[in-house]
């Protein structure tokens, strides 16, 4: 009839062991989402390092020289 | 005949730079309890059986009084496959006090002895505290919930207390502009079952997407798509992969200048409409109905809406 009504409760001490098991799961999930944007942000930031000496490279010789007589100054 | 100047190296950089996300400045979530509201505004509206007649009046600016009566039969559980209804008929009466965006109290009781109380109210900038209570005659039946909110930067994380020793606890935040990842934890100390579950939102202008899976083997997912701007298409998939229950509900929201109608099919063979119509300014008219071909349980409603 109500098969809930006679489900025996779980054992105590095996009930708090789940409980801690899934709180330590909570906690590590709550840090890889805190740790993520931090992550992106530096892969962000190396990619944009990696673009600026593409970008180095990319430019003309005289440019190259005129940068290094300090007539030309970077964007 | 000159050829054109191609553009300056710093204008492509420039336009790298706008598209660029500051993953270190990304907003702040919405409430994790909140996560398919989309889906829930589209999907489950305030569907009912009979007549149904609301009347409010604001008192001042702060202050509102409800009254409202519904008439028509109820459903009363059974043992059996067969729907049994009795007619009955409610009065409710309700008060609400609103000091925004501090303060919201807010109570219905019905003339059975029921009682329902909400309570919200900022104790500062950023921590939130919430309340709820359903209090009634019979014993062992009145429940009682309280939430402590607190807003981050780019994070909402929330603390649950109820009755029965329930306790639970929240956190969602974005990780980028569009994306945000939330988790809860929860115990029933009554039951001695405690839970975890996972949830994800992707939101742009146009659609938003969803995800939640919990170790009670609940399994929800929701996409909600705006065609155009008086009309959203939702979708939502509900499963228990413990006790192998399946549905998939499809809706849609048209929004007018005059009314907003909502509808829904489900893999359940139920279909059901919704619709609310501004006959003037403070009069609403509203029109139910929900057809179960599977239990045969038809529902049809209508009513009015007197007030703000």
């Amino acid at each position: 009839m109500f098969p809930g009504m006679f489900m025996r409760k779980p054992d105590k001490a095996a009930a708090l062991k789940q409980l801690k098991s899934h709180v330590v799961m909570f906690q590590a999930w709550v840090v890889v989402i805190q740790v993520t944007p931090y992550v992106l942000h530096f892969l962000s930031t190396e990619k944009e390092e990696l673009k600026l000496e593409l970008y180095l490279l990319t430019l003309p010789r005289q440019s190259k020289i005129k940068m290094l007589m300090g007539e030309y100054l970077l964007p | 005949m000159a050829t054109p100047i191609p553009p300056p190296p710093a204008a492509a950089a420039a336009a790298a730079a706008d598209t660029k996300v500051d993953y270190l400045n990304l907003p702040c979530p919405i409430p994790f309890e909140e996560l398919h509201r989309e889906a829930m505004m589209s999907l489950k509206p305030d569907l009912f059986e009979g007549m149904r007649f609301d009347f409010t009046k604001m008192l001042n600016q702060k202050f509102s009084l409800n009254h409202s009566v519904l008439m028509g039969p109820t459903e009363v559980p059974s043992q059996s496959t067969e729907t049994i209804k009795i007619p009955t008929a409610h009065y409710e009466f309700g008060s609400t006090f609103i000091d925004h965006p501090r303060l919201l109290l807010w109570g219905r009781i019905l003339t059975d002895g029921r009682l329902n109380a909400r309570v919200k109210c900022d104790l500062s900038e950023n921590l939130t505290f919430k309340a709820n209570a359903q209090l009634t005659n019979e014993p062992h039946m009145s429940h009682a919930m309280i939430n402590f909110d607190y807003k981050g930067k780019d994070y909402r994380t929330q603390f649950q207390l109820g009755n029965g020793a329930l306790l639970g606890a929240s956190y969602i935040q974005s990780v980028t502009q569009h994306l945000s990842l939330g988790g809860e934890v929860f115990w029933a100390g009554q039951h001695r079952k405690s839970g975890i579950g996972y949830a994800a939102r992707y939101n742009t202008d146009k659609s938003v997407a969803t995800g939640q899976v919990a170790s009670t083997g609940m399994v929800l997912l929701s996409y909600v798509q705006k065609v155009s701007e008086k009309v959203s298409l939702a979708s939502e998939f509900m499963c228990n992969y413990l006790s192998r229950d399946v549905t998939a509900s499809f809706g849609y929201d048209y929004i007018l200048r005059q009314c907003r109608l909502r509808g829904k099919i489900d893999s359940n063979g139920c279909v059901a409409a919704f619709l609310e119509e501004r006959l003037n300014m403070g009069l609403n008219f509203i029109l139910s109905a929900e057809l179960d071909h599977r239990k045969k349980d038809y529902k049809f409603g209508f009513g009015l809406t007197v007030g703000e």
